[in-house]
Parts: structure tokens; C-alpha cells; sequence
């Protein structure tokens, strides 16, 4: 508080006698002392003292950031130009640092309407985590061609992940048996997105995958080929090319993709993998996501249901590569056991969440998830399916999901999991 | 599908958490102005009234030189007034007259509340033209502050207005709900913007030269016939492909800045009352509940420097009512609006440790499905536990006195004004008029009901000569506004004021009366002045079993000047306090 305004305050509340506008001093001999002078007298002293109004700095830096053109966009909305970004690692990297660029071409920005007719727009990528972890990557997007709700997009990728964690095959596997090994590759490819109807997503791609396994570089943990005998895991001594093809449909009618409430999106994935050097590894995969939310008895409280499966099938004497095989573990999916914790040719899993709104930024939610990988459809049990439990804090605005922190509970311990995605 | 968009956006909602928490600690750890300094009311020894009350003019639209101009931060004013607070000044309102009333001033105007007032004045409001003029408009810029889709025309009488689009999913609703608050405002008594609906085709509109805009990446760049047409793109037609929106003209003067509800500018001579202790800013509670205008705050005013009445000074106005009644100026008013702040830290450990078994009241509350009035209803809503989106240090240190004043300014407002009034928002579906028409009705008898209630409610205090001397008369507002059951019976002692001394003495006992009137015994007159004015004072306590509070007197200073008697003060209780719950 400035002397100025010091001096105001004390005037009018010392000279006052009655809860009505200020009263003169003990000068007044009473006889011809008016109200508005006393008002006017007042303001005469606080002329002599005035002084511009100062920030403070916390104000001053928070009034430089509301007025920035580039922190709000920076963090609350889609951004063009240069960037930070993680790099997309997987559990395991470590902490990822990286640099992202976005630009929209053509002279009227996305930000005047995301959904013009034939907007281009390109990225890259480059992000490199703490762990080894490497990704640069770019891609070219040319959406809502011709004004219709179809996107196309011409990508590529090389990537390093040199501690990725295997524990063998079955759900029987051992938790002490945690290994790891590296995976590489370069990919390209093309897909095609297209929303035939308001709730009806379709979509379909092609991609070149160059995968390469190797040692892996996590020390605390034996690398997989030292451990297991490689020739006993499809893929880790040959790795050849593959030729991806990929179909998928959904059907999306939550009420809010970002942070639904009420709804569904049930979705299927196909995609064949063909083996272009050995014809030993083709196969094809299948992919199957229902999600289910049940408000009760209105949006502040939901009960979210999911169930997904995977199911790979090698083509005629061929086999699944280890590393193309589905998993279980991890924020995604049966949480309270490590990333990759299971894997084998075919997972389900199910999860069953209650959500409720703590405040208006902060739901809470507790969930159980159960699962399973199997090498043969017919080896799915309920007697072997591992079970994780857990309650779980989510962050969001008004209409979208911002991060959760979920902690998971199963045989094998206990697991938090801070992450920037829905776990469904 | 596997292939994604590589660039994740993960690392800057971790920023935005993280800023928010941190910068939420420091503003909270930092010093909080004045925030101690509370000082108390005390009765001063000195003289009381001079020939000049009750003044009705403040005269702070004196003449100062030029100001700069101070924008406030909007994340400062939340977060500060969330976990700092900025209260200078605690007590009773200052800027008020002797009779308890708020004199016109660069802040207020008496209206409704003094004088009588037409519907067709109501209705006119704060409107010195018809709108933007015909013909072409010229499309001069789109603000960067505001989440509502806008931008800024000259029309071909010169007049700058800011075009404010409605949304797609609530045609009709931001656009309605701000005329008609700003003509409830203005009625009151504040200093509003003039406000149209306005319906225009896109060819209406061309860009004017030199005209610019700011894109994503902090570059400015010539405004194009594309980006107009691009923020037109989806906001809702008419069959004949006009688009209906609001057009508000820019207020006159020089935009030095926006005010705060606590504290005063020090570079405004004639700003001298802590806002906190300013009764419209007090009151405005009452009237913010009454139309759901929970973002009242700091931001939505504006301080222009102003050349009037013969002198430059700084004028104040609210604005921005786009997130009044059911609107929640993008979209429908949230649920939570109204009922809690954005942060309530008991509330969000209670709501997180119940499981969901604990859930707020309003979470049940049923709004009309009519996209054209959002979340709005008078059932549920209880006025005193109305908030705003954070919370407001006026608002907070509101007591009786000021929810007294304000209520029986709200209660001046009749059913068929608020028709009208409700008609200028020009709904086009007449049961959604007729729906908020009835809301807003309701509210009003609620917020009048539960303030005028809340101290003891004589008012219309008016002096008489009879045959044998003089009489003072009043009347029970909670009685005459139908707010309170039963009857009432009054106490009254006068008192003689030495008002040279500012000293009182009792003449007399203690009188009961089941009338509202009081003969004015001799005794009761102090000693003249030296303007030789003599002075009695009545305390009237009201007797009404359902209500303590009214037991506290009410001081009606009766003034005889040479014979000429009239009333010079009125000083209601305001122990009442009742901050948000």
C-alpha cells in the first residue's frame, strides 16, 4: 500500500463521525465548511501524492505471459512453429527431451479455422530421452481435401529404443526374468483418414518398416539374448523388411472424445504384415477396442468399461516376430504390472473404471483391470487372468483431459503411473 | 492405426500444471497488500452534518491530467485474489451520503433506484444511437483478449463497435443475455457500454485498409476478406443467410485500464474510497446474483479517461456480460457457475474422499433444454450463497446496509419492465422469453426477499409539520415489499444532537408504537449550528419476532433548518455482515 493510499484511508476513516462520505478536519470552525469541499480537499492532497499504478513481480510476469502471443498458445493451444516435445518413448526411456515443429502452408493460418478445405500442414520431430531413446521424424498432412472429412498423411520415422523390456512368453512368466533388448527402425508410409459420417471414422494405410533387434544397453538387467536362447523368440536373430497394410473402422459416439462421459467408440483394426526378405515372419493382426461409459445418474459420476483384444496369426508356416506381438503392462493396460510385463500371440484385457468428479478440474476414479496374452486362442482361461486394482486422480478443463496420476496394485506390487493420456 | 502425429504435447501440459502450482504458491507465500490492515469503525467526536447533506454529486469527475494506461493481468487477478487476497480496508462503505446513499459519481448514477423510470427509459438504457449505422461496415480488427469470437467494425458514421458472434451450438443466447443485463445495469445505476442486437449478411462487411491481425505466432499481418469470412463460417444463420450477433460501441473516451474491486489508483486524484469500501461495488453482489453474472471480476470493467461535465477524469464502466443468466459466453453457463469458486480447496478434498457419494447440490439442479437459454433457473438459487468465479473483495466485505441498498434498488424493477427489458434480448422462440422473463422475476424476489430482510428494513423516512409540531413518518420495506410475514411494532428513543460537538442526549423515554410514525417531541432538538440548523435524531428499532436483526435501531437524523425540516441522515445497521458463504 502506497503512502498515498495510506494517508486517503486514515483521512476518511479518523474524520468520519458518521458511515457517510468523509468529514473535514479539526481545522473546520463549522460556520461555512461545505461537504464537497472537504471531498474536494481531499483529492487536492491525493494530486500532490498521485503516482502511476507499479506491478509487482509476479504481476508483471503474469501480465507479460497473458499478453505474450506466445505462451498461451504455447501451452493451451495447438501450436505452429517450433516447440517442445516429448519424443513418444515408451515406458523406460527415462525423462524425454525434444524439439517439434509444426507449420501450416499457405497464407491463412490453422488457427483462423482447423478445418478449411485442402489445408497443408507439415511436422517434424527430433526427442531423445535420458535412457538412450532416439526418434526423428516428419510428416506431411493434407486434410479436409476437396472439403470433404478426409485426411491424408505421408509420414516417416527412424527410432532407437535400446532398453525395451521382455520377460518371455505365457502369462506364466517371471518377473525376475526381466530383460532387454534394443529395437530400431526406419519406416514411411502413407494412410488415409476419412469420416464416412458423424460417428463413423474409417481409415487405412501403407507403410515400409525396416526393424532391427539388438542387445540391449540396460544395465541392471541382463540383455534378452544373454538370457533367453534367441533362436527360441521369432524374430530376434533375423529381422527382415515388412510391407504394413493397415484397415481400421470405428464407431464413435462418446459425448466428448477428449473427456467422455456418456457413450461409446467401438473399434476394429486389422493389419497385415508381410515379410519382404525371409517369408518367414508375415502375419496379420487383428485389433478389437470397445470402450463404454455410463454416466449414473448424470456426467459427474461414470462408470467407464473397456475391453480389447489382440489376436496375431502368421501366415501358413510363418511366424510372429516377438517384437510385433501384443503386451500387457503398463499405463495402458493391466496397470499394476511393469510395461511389457506379458506378451505373446493373442492379449484381452478388461477394464472397469468408476469416475467421479472431485472438482470441476480434478476427477477421481478407481479401477480394476484383468488380462491375459496366450499363444493360442483356445489357452484363454478366467482362472489365469492377472487382476490389477487401483484409484486414480484426473486432471482436465471443462471439456478435455489434461494428465492422470493412477496408482496400480497388483501381485507384483504397486506401480504409479503419471501420464498425459487417457488410459482408454 | 499406429501412425500418429509425432509431435506430443505432453511436456507443455506438464508445463501448464506445474506453472499453475507454482505460480498458485508464490502468489500465496507473497505479501498481501494490505491484507492486515484492518481498521475499525469508530464513532469520531467532531461535527456530523454540514449544509451541504446529503450531497448527491461525489465531484470526483474533477478535471486531472492524463493518465497511462494499467491493464490488468487477468492470471494475476484470479490467482491473487484466490490465495492472496488484496482487501486494503475493512469496515462499512464510504462513499456513501448521509442518508446511506451513493452519490452520483464517475462510478454510478443514481437511476431506478432514486427516481421513477419509464419502461421505454429502461428499455432505452445506456443507448445514445439506434446501433451501428446502415450500409457498409468496415472490419478494423479482431481483439486478442476474450473467448468469445469477435472482432471490431466502423460503421459510416464513424462509430467503432466490437461484433461479438454467437456460437454455433446457442444461437442467441451470449448475445440476448448482454442486452438485457445491460439494461438492467444501466437502470441501477452503472456505467455500461450500449449494446444492439444486430442482423447482417456477410456482404455487409468489408475490410477496412490498414486493418490487422495478430496470428498464433505473435506476427501481425493485413486482415483478409478469407479470415472474415472464416470467422463467420460457423456461427448460426437465419434462412436468408444473415447472421444474427451483438454489437457493442466502444465507450467514449481513452481505455486507460480496467479497475480493481479493492484498493484505488493511485494516479486517479479522484479516486479516494478503497473499492472494497465502495457501496455499488459492495452491492453489486446482490444485483451479480440476481442475474448469474459470476464473471464479475476486475477484468470485466474498463476505466476510460473522459472529457465531461467540463473536465477530463477517469469514467468507469462494467462490462462484459456475455457470461450472465444461463450463458456461459461460449457456450451454456456451467452447472458450478454461481454456486462455487473455481477453487474451493474443502470441497475438492471432500468431493475426492467421498468417492462420489458426496455431490453437490447444484450438480442436480434441471435447466431448460433450450440451447437459447443455457443453464439458467430461479428454483434453486439461493442468494446468499451465489459466488462468483473466484472470489471478490467488494463483494466479501458486502454487509446489510449494502444488501439493504441494493435490494430495494432491485425491488424498484417491475414484472412488466422486466418483460420488456427481457424483449430487447429479442429471443426468437417466445416460450424461451416468457421462461427467462419468469426466471428473472423470481430471482429478483428472491434477492430482494433475502436482503431486505437482513437488517432492520424502515425506510421512505419523510417529515411533516402537523398541528400539534412535527411528525416523522416511514415505512417497513419487508412489509410493503411483501418479504416478511406478520406484523411489526417500533421502538423509538430520540436523541438531541449537538451537531458543533457531535454529541447526542437523550430527550426522553423510550417510545412504543405499532404505527410507522413519530411526533417529534421538543426535547429532541439539539443546540443550533453554526449555520443555525438544529438536529433530532430517532433510533427505531423494529419488533417483529421472526427477525433479531431488526431489533438494531435505525438513526434517522431529522434537520430543522430555520424552520424548513427535512431528513439528512439515515444510518442503518451493518453488523450483519454475511460474507459468501
Amino acid at each position: 500500500m502506497s503512502s498515498a493510499h495510506t494517508w486517503v484511508v486514515v483521512l476518511l476513516l479518523a474524520a468520519t463521525s458518521a458511515p457517510a462520505l468523509a468529514q473535514p478536519q479539526g481545522t473546520d470552525d463549522g460556520s461555512t465548511a461545505l461537504r464537497a469541499a472537504l471531498l474536494a480537499a481531499a483529492r487536492d492532497r491525493k494530486a500532490g501524492e498521485s503516482a502511476p499504478p507499479r506491478r509487482g513481480r509476479i504481476e508483471r510476469a503474469l501480465y507479460r505471459y497473458d499478453n505474450s502471443a506466445v505462451a498461451t498458445p504455447f501451452i493451451l493451444q495447438p501450436w505452429h512453429g517450433f516447440q517442445l516435445a516429448g519424443g513418444g518413448f515408451p515406458a523406460g526411456a527415462g525423462t524425454g527431451v525434444g524439439v517439434g515443429f509444426t507449420h501450416d502452408l499457405g497464407r491463412t493460418r490453422a488457427a483462423a479455422d482447423p478445418n478449411r478445405a485442402n489445408r497443408l500442414a507439415i511436422d517434424a520431430l527430433g526427442a531423445y530421452g535420458t535412457r538412450g531413446y532416439s526418434r526423428v521424424a516428419a510428416g506431411f498432412d493434407m486434410l479436409r481435401l476437396a472439403g470433404a472429412p478426409l485426411d491424408v498423411r505421408v509420414s516417416g520415422q527412424h527410432y532407437e529404443f535400446p532398453q525395451q523390456d521382455f520377460f518371455g512368453f505365457t502369462q506364466d512368466s517371471r518377473k525376475e526374468d526381466r530383460t532387454n533388448y534394443l529395437m530400431r527402425s526406419t519406416e514411411g508410409g502413407a494412410e488415409v483418414r476419412w469420416q464416412a459420417t458423424r460417428l463413423i471414422d474409417v481409415a487405412g494405410g501403407v507403410f515400409y518398416l525396416t526393424p532391427g533387434i539388438g542387445s540391449g544397453t540396460d544395465s541392471r538387467y541382463p540383455s534378452t539374448d544373454g538370457f533367453f536362447n534367441p533362436a527360441a523368440i521369432p524374430g530376434f536373430k533375423d529381422q527382415p523388411d515388412f510391407i504394413r497394410t493397415d484397415a481400421s473402422v470405428a464407431l464413435d459416439w462418446r459425448d466428448n472424445p477428449l473427456h467422455p462421459h456418456a457413450g461409446g467408440r467401438y473399434g476394429l483394426d486389422f493389419s497385415d504384415y508381410r515379410d519382404r526378405d525371409l517369408d518367414t515372419f508375415g502375419f496379420r493382426k487383428v485389433s478389437i477396442d470397445l470402450q463404454q461409459y455410463l454416466p449414473i445418474p448424470n456426467r459427474y459420476r461414470t462408470i467407464a468399461l473397456h475391453a480389447a483384444a489382440v489376436f496375431t496369426d502368421p501366415r501358413s508356416g510363418q511366424q510372429v516376430p516377438f517384437y510385433f506381438e501384443p503386451t500387457l503392462g503398463g499405463a495402458q493396460a493391466l496397470r499394476g504390472f511393469r510395461e511389457f510385463r506379458f506378451q505373446d500371440r493373442h492379449s484381452v484385457l478388461a477394464t472397469a473404471e468408476y469416475r467421479w468428479e472431485a472438482w470441476w478440474a480434478l476427477d477421481g476414479a478407481v479401477f480394476v483391470d484383468a488380462g491375459m496374452v496366450a499363444a493360442d486362442r483356445h489357452d484363454f482361461a478366467l482362472r489365469d487372468v492377472d487382476v490389477s486394482y487401483g484409484i486414480g486422480f484426473r486432471v482436465h478443463s471443462n471439456s478435455a483431459f489434461v494428465a492422470r496420476l493412477d496408482l496400480a496394485f497388483s501381485r507384483e506390487g504397486f506401480i504409479p503411473l503419471l501420464r498425459f493420456e487417457h488410459a482408454f | 492405426m499406429p501412425s500418429k502425429p509425432v509431435v506430443r504435447f505432453m511436456p507443455r501440459r506438464l508445463a501448464l500444471v506445474c506453472a499453475v502450482a507454482a505460480i498458485g504458491v508464490a502468489v500465496a507465500s507473497a505479501p498481501r497488500l494490505g491484507a492486515q490492515k484492518l481498521e475499525s469503525w469508530t464513532k469520531s467526536p467532531e461535527r456530523r452534518f454540514y449544509p451541504d447533506d446529503p450531497i448527491w454529486r461525489d465531484g470526483d469527475t474533477r478535471d486531472i491530467p492524463p493518465v497511462a494506461a494499467y491493464d490488468l493481468s487477468k492470471s494475476y487477478e484470479f490467482l491473487n485474489e484466490t490465495f492472496g487476497g488484496s482487501v486494503q480496508s475493512r469496515g462499512p462503505a464510504l462513499n456513501v451520503n448521509t442518508l446511506g446513499e451513493v452519490p452520483d459519481s464517475s462510478w454510478f448514477t443514481n437511476r431506478i433506484g432514486r427516481n421513477d423510470m419509464t419502461i421505454e427509459e429502461v428499455v432505452r438504457g445506456p443507448n445514445q444511437v439506434d446501433g451501428p449505422a446502415p450500409g457498409t461496415w468496415h472490419v478494423t480488427g479482431r481483439p486478442d483478449s476474450g473467448i468469445t469470437p469477435k472482432f471490431t467494425i466502423r460503421d459510416g458514421r464513424g462509430d467503432v463497435y466490437m461484433i461479438k458472434l454467437d456460437p454455433a451450438k446457442f444461437p442467441e443466447l451470449p448475445s440476448s443475455v448482454e442486452v438485457i443485463s445491460t439494461k438492467i445495469f444501466h437502470a441501477i445505476g452503472y456505467h455500461v457500454p450500449e449494446d444492439f442486437i444486430v442482423t447482417f449478411e456477410p456482404s455487409r462487411l468489408t475490410v477496412a485498409e490498414g486493418a490487422r491481425i495478430r496470428t498464433e505466432s505473435g506476427k501481425k499481418r493485413p486482415i483478409e476478406r478469407a479470415d472474415v469470412e472464416q470467422w463467420l463460417k460457423n456461427v448460426p444463420r437465419a434462412t436468408d443467410g444473415s447472421i444474427r450477433a451483438l454489437a457493442s460501441r466502444y465507450v467514449p473516451g481513452k481505455v486507460v485500464g480496467q479497475y480493481r474491486y479493492s484498493g484505488m489508483r493511485p494516479d486517479d486524484p479522484n479516486d479516494i474510497y478503497p473499492h472494497e469500501r465502495r457501496r455499488e461495488l459492495r452491492g453489486l453482489r446482490v444485483f451479480a446474483a440476481w442475474l448469474n453474472h459470476d464473471d464479475a471480476r476486475s477484468i470485466n470493467s474498463i476505466d476510460t479517461y473522459v472529457q465531461d461535465h467540463g473536465g477530463r477524469y477517469i469514467r468507469h464502466y462494467l462490462q462484459d456480460f456475455g457470461s450472465n443468466l444461463g450463458s456461459g459466453s461460449t457456450s451454456a453457463q456451467q452447472p458450478r457457475g454461481g454456486y462455487e469458486y473455481l477453487i474451493e480447496g474443502d470441497k475438492i478434498a471432500r468431493g475426492l474422499v467421498s468417492f462420489g457419494l458426496w455431490t453437490r447440490a447444484w450438480m442436480k439442479v434441471p435447466y431448460p433444454s433450450n440451447p437459447s437459454l443455457g443453464n439458467i433457473e430461479a428454483d434453486f438459487f439461493e442468494p446468499s450463497k451465489w459466488k462468483t468465479e473466484y472470489p471478490q473483495p467488494a463483494f466479501d466485505q458486502m454487509d446489510a446496509a449494502d444488501g439493504f441498498w441494493a435490494a430495494s434498488i432491485a425491488s424498484r424493477f417491475s414484472d412488466q419492465m422486466i418483460e420488456a427489458i427481457v424483449g430487447t434480448g429479442e429471443l426468437s422462440n417466445p416460450d424461451a422469453a416468457r421462461y427467462l422473463t419468469d426466471v428473472i422475476i423470481r430471482r429478483r424476489d428472491k434477492v430482494v426477499a433475502y436482503w431486505i430482510v437482513r437488517t432492520n428494513p424502515i425506510d421512505r423516512f419523510a417529515v411533516t409539520r402537523t398541528s400539534t409540531g412535527a411528525e416523522l413518518t416511514f415505512e417497513n420495506a419487508a412489509m410493503r415489499l411483501h418479504v416478511a410475514a406478520g406484523t411489526a411494532s417500533y421502538q423509538a428513543r430520540w436523541l438531541a444532537l449537538d451537531n458543533t460537538a457531535g454529541t447526542e442526549r437523550a430527550a426522553g423515554d423510550e417510545l412504543a408504537s405499532n404505527a410507522p410514525r413519530l411526533a417529534i417531541p421538543d426535547e429532541a432538538w439539539g443546540p443550533a449550528d453554526a449555520s443555525g440548523f438544529r438536529y433530532a435524531i430517532a433510533s427505531i428499532k423494529t419488533v417483529q419476532p421472526d427477525h433479531k436483526d431488526w431489533l438494531a435501531p435505525v438513526l434517522v437524523t431529522v434537520r430543522d433548518r430555520h424552520g424548513e425540516l427535512d431528513i439528512v441522515g439515515i444510518e442503518r445497521s451493518a453488523a450483519n455482515v454475511t460474507p459468501n458463504q
